[in-house]
């Protein structure tokens, strides 16, 4: 709008600058092209056009709408239009038309640059100008009163149609790659029924333009849209005799038959089609007319036919894009789902090779067989060297060499694994028989080494692929998860989305684009683009406050932590979804053994993008920098592969493998972890090797127990889940050994379920406030680290 | 803590005494591996007759010890805990990987059959 202005003011400088109305008109010219055309066509037929013979609001709402939108075209659409209104005749109406193009003309010129709201600024000023004028004439030929009241209706339609008119050719401006609004397509089905009101009346010997435009629009629509559209435009072109002409009209199931019947042909190419509809014109004239009418119908048949066969393919393109964005964006619809569709398809493609290759990883390793003719080689490559040329090779490694390969065996083991095998060591046949002994064993202590060595890295290596296999898993598990959303169906719904954006606009929230999207399952999402707000979190605080009480349903901001503050975007687009049922209030706390400041548990909590709230404690199992620092890798390295998408089971799986391929270091985690799905409340207990957790309903308390191995021992492990209901109220409580063993010298070991039950606060910071307080005073400082985590789980306001 | 160790064989008898507790659990990991590596045992049989109350570092040690004697081949094995300390250790999941025998003397019959 900005723009529009800027081009207006600049027009009244060069006007007052340059000699205005000429220099004007050359620039006019200048600037014609097809799209001038266009506007200079409908100034032209519009200015015709009359509504039941007299109402002649179509020409100056029209040039009303073109000067608030594109007023550079304002001088053209003025003398276009009264070109048009002069074909008309020489009657009262045509003088008063033209009193109405040039008080409107002259107001636009006067209040246009101080109209605030320009969309009914201008329909208003309309409906003042034509009132004002046809009043005026109505009071000098003193006409009946009831001529004023046919005045004012003509001046309320034109508004209206003023109005319609701006929001059509606001569209146009939009471009096609959006949703159309309904005042659009209004707008899109008023202006041909303007058009061929216009041509009414025009004929060139017994030809009637309306007749020909009318059969060529109709095979426009066929051609571009299909039997449906072609229909539609069948009736609107029948509709037209009867609006220019009170009474009514044959033409209406005339032109829908004729389009029916000619849809039939619509697939065979163009040729067909105009044969088809020729034939289709032959039928319903014989059905409709008599014979001296038939042969008029014909000829306009065929002269629509004519037209639309040396049409160029670009005029139909865009008639077809401009068809199927009217279609409630049915065309882009289907687009993106194809595109949806193979993108999809391709995820999920890339997904299963990552699930294989995962599989194949995990299987991948060393076989015993492998190991057992490495060993063998080894051994034979000993014999060469060292008993070579000894006396007893025959002895030993012929005649007796499974005896032999055994002792050699068991020397290995012990070299291996004691880094050193000794004479003393040596069993006593083999050192009486054994001539180069010391030899043997320089060369088994080197094995020794060497099969150390072997295995380390044999681990190592197997480790490695493991966390290779369960990344892919979690990056595969990843892939699904996106290919299952893309192949939700999401249904627009318009009325919805254009009711919420209007009433947004209302109350002064600014919108650029609003869609709600529904998904069979009734799951609903608003995506909505609006001008930044600069970080304000106006998408929390206004939109979706007024969302959820314009739906009468809670409704909250799903991606809010992608905030345009960041980006530095002009625009923010951002995502209502139904708020969660519930949300949590949590609190943590940690104390070291004999107050040291280092503790050797860590926790953490988070949610998840999917509405699930994570609570993450570990207990580093030894003391000191390397337990804490163990507990900390844990809880974040989970924390980080949650957050990334993995779930739940994949990325404890990481964690425990990465964990375990940290060979050389001895200090392994526990994990505990709850999952609460704050939209059904449903919570999943993870307890790798930890301390049980509990449950606190009023004075009920459930323990939460399992016995699997810390992560870290093994290179893969099975990962189980506990599932509870939970209700609003419920408190979780997580703790490590250090808390729960902190009463074995009271005698109290099972302290913390009754102290639990005598708990009646709700708040989770004097929770766990009060449990550190009870575990130290029964002398738990002093003999493990302690942390505690509480959640809280509370029905969303 | 106390701890009494003997070799019977090719396995290591460790049987400690009292707390296996942060406190305990360094003493516990550093005279097993030395012992282990002297008498050239290749498994492990802890009987835990007279620990007391076993934590999170006692855990880990054990865990420790388990790592090392099964990368050698060897094999570790539980005995005679007390039913508190077993439900620690059940916590931890240790039965999964490591037999836990009621007594030392069973333990160190079926270990012996075992490796023979």
């Amino acid at each position: 709008m900005r723009g529009t202005v800027t081009s207006l003011a600049r027009g009244r400088e060069e006007k007052k600058g340059r000699g205005g109305l000429w220099h004007s008109l050359s620039r006019a010219a200048g600037t014609f092209g097809w799209e001038g055309l266009l506007f200079s066509m409908f100034s032209f037929f519009f200015a015709r056009s009359l509504v039941f013979g007299e109402l002649m609001f179509f020409g100056p709402a029209y040039m009303a709408a073109v000067y608030g939108l594109f007023p550079e075209r304002r001088w053209q659409v003025f003398f276009f239009s009264l070109a048009g209104v002069v074909t008309l005749g020489s009657g009262l109406n045509v003088w008063q038309g033209i009193a109405v193009y040039f008080v409107l003309f002259l107001c636009l010129q006067l209040f246009y640059l101080n109209l605030k709201q320009r969309r009914t600024g201008i329909p208003l000023l309309f409906l003042a100008c034509n009132t004002v004028v046809k009043s005026f004439f109505l009071l000098l030929l003193a006409e009946p009163p009831g001529q004023y009241v046919l005045v004012i209706l003509e001046g309320v339609l034109g508004a209206l149609v003023v109005y319609v008119f701006m929001q059509g050719m606001l569209g146009w401006k939009a471009g096609w790659n959006r949703i159309v609004q309904r005042e659009e397509v209004f707008c899109y089905l008023l202006m041909p029924l303007g058009l061929l009101l216009g041509l009414k009346g025009l004929v060139f010997g017994r030809v009637d333009f309306y007749s020909v435009a009318g059969k060529l629009l109709v095979l426009l629509a066929l051609a571009a849209g299909g039997g449906g559209t072609g229909v539609v435009a069948g009736v609107l072109v029948g509709v037209v005799p009867a609006l220019s002409a009170k009474g009514a009209s044959d033409f209406i199931g005339q032109y829908a038959l004729l389009a029916l019947i000619a849809s039939a042909f619509r697939g065979m190419g163009k040729g067909f089609l105009i044969i088809g509809y020729f034939l289709a014109a032959v039928f319903t004239s014989l059905y409709f007319y008599d014979q001296n009418r038939l042969w008029l119908e014909l000829v306009t048949t065929l002269l629509a036919g004519v037209i639309f066969a040396f049409l160029p393919p670009q005029v139909l393109a865009p008639v077809k894009s401009w068809l199927q964005a009217l279609g409630g964006q049915r065309g882009v619809e289907l687009g993106n789902r194809k595109v949806k569709e193979s993108i999809a398809y391709r995820i999920g493609d890339l997904a299963r090779v990552f699930r294989e290759l995962a599989g194949v990883l995990a299987q991948v390793t060393c076989s015993h067989q492998e190991q057992e003719k490495e060993l063998a080689g080894l051994f034979h490559a000993v014999a060469e060297r060292v008993c070579g040329g000894c006396a007893m090779y025959r002895t030993c490694w012929e005649k007796e060499f499974y005896r032999t390969y055994r002792r050699l065996l068991d020397l290995l083991a012990i070299a291996e694994h004691r880094g050193k095998v000794e004479e003393q060591m040596v069993p006593l046949d083999l050192e009486k028989r054994c001539r180069r002994l010391r030899e043997m064993l320089a060369v088994l202590n080197c094995l020794g080494d060497y099969q150390r060595a072997l295995r380390q890295w044999q681990r190592k290596l197997e480790d490695s692929r493991q966390v290779l296999a369960f990344q892919l898993e979690g990056a595969a598990a990843i892939m699904e998860g996106l290919v299952r959303s893309l192949r939700t169906d999401m249904v627009v719904q318009e009325d919805t989305g254009y009711l919420l954006r209007k009433e947004l606009v209302r109350q002064g929230m600014g919108v650029r684009d609003l869609r709600v999207l529904a998904a069979a399952d009734g799951y609903t999402e608003i995506c909505i683009n609006r001008t930044s707000c600069g970080g304000r979190g106006e998408c929390r605080q206004l939109v979706a406050p007024a969302v959820s009480k314009l739906l009468g349903r809670p409704v909250a901001v799903v991606n809010q932590h992608y905030c345009t503050r960041r980006t530095g975007e002009p625009f923010c687009e951002f995502r209502l979804s139904p708020a969660p049922r519930y949300r949590v209030r949590w609190a943590g706390a940690k104390r070291a053994r004999d107050g040291n400041v280092l503790s050797g548990d860590s926790y953490t909590a988070l949610e998840l993008r999917d509405g699930t709230f994570v609570a993450i404690l570990s207990d580093g199992m030894g003391n000191g920098p390397r337990a804490a620092r163990e507990s900390y890798y844990t809880v974040t390295l989970l924390e980080k592969l949650l957050e990334t998408g993995f779930d739940r089971v994949s990325a404890i799986k990481i964690v425990n493998a990465v964990m375990a391929l940290r060979a050389g270091e001895e200090t392994f985690a526990t994990l505990d972890m709850v999952a609460v799905d704050l939209c059904t409340g449903r919570a999943d207990f993870y307890k790798i090797g930890s301390a049980p957790g509990y449950l606190k309903r009023g004075k009920q308390v459930w323990e939460i127990r399992s016995s699997s191995l810390p992560v870290g021992v093994l290179h893969a492990i099975e990962v189980e889940s506990q599932q509870r209901q939970l209700e609003e109220g419920d408190v979780i409580v997580l703790v490590t050994d250090g808390v729960v063993d902190a009463g074995r010298a009271e005698e109290e070991s099972t302290w913390l379920p009754g102290f639990l039950r005598s708990l009646r606060w709700d708040d989770p910071e004097v929770i766990v406030e009060e449990i550190v307080e009870k575990a130290a005073a029964l002398g738990g400082e002093e003999g493990d680290d302690m942390a505690v985590v509480v959640v809280v789980l509370e029905r969303q306001q | 803590m106390l701890l009494d160790m003997e070799l019977k064989g090719n396995i290591l008898v460790v049987r400690p005494e009292g707390e296996l507790d942060l406190t305990a659990a360094e003493t516990f990991r550093k005279k097993v591996d030395e012992a282990m590596a002297a008498s050239g045992a290749l498994h492990l049989l802890i009987a835990l007759e007279k620990v007391e109350f076993i934590d999170s570092s006692g855990l880990g040690a054990i865990l420790g010890r388990y790592k090392q004697v099964t990368d050698r081949k060897g094999r570790v094995a539980l005995a005679g805990a007390s039913p508190a300390v077993r439900r620690v250790l059940e916590l931890a999941g240790l039965p999964r990987i490591m037999k836990l025998y009621r007594e030392e003397k069973e333990a160190l019959r079926e270990m012996a059959a075992e490796a023979s």
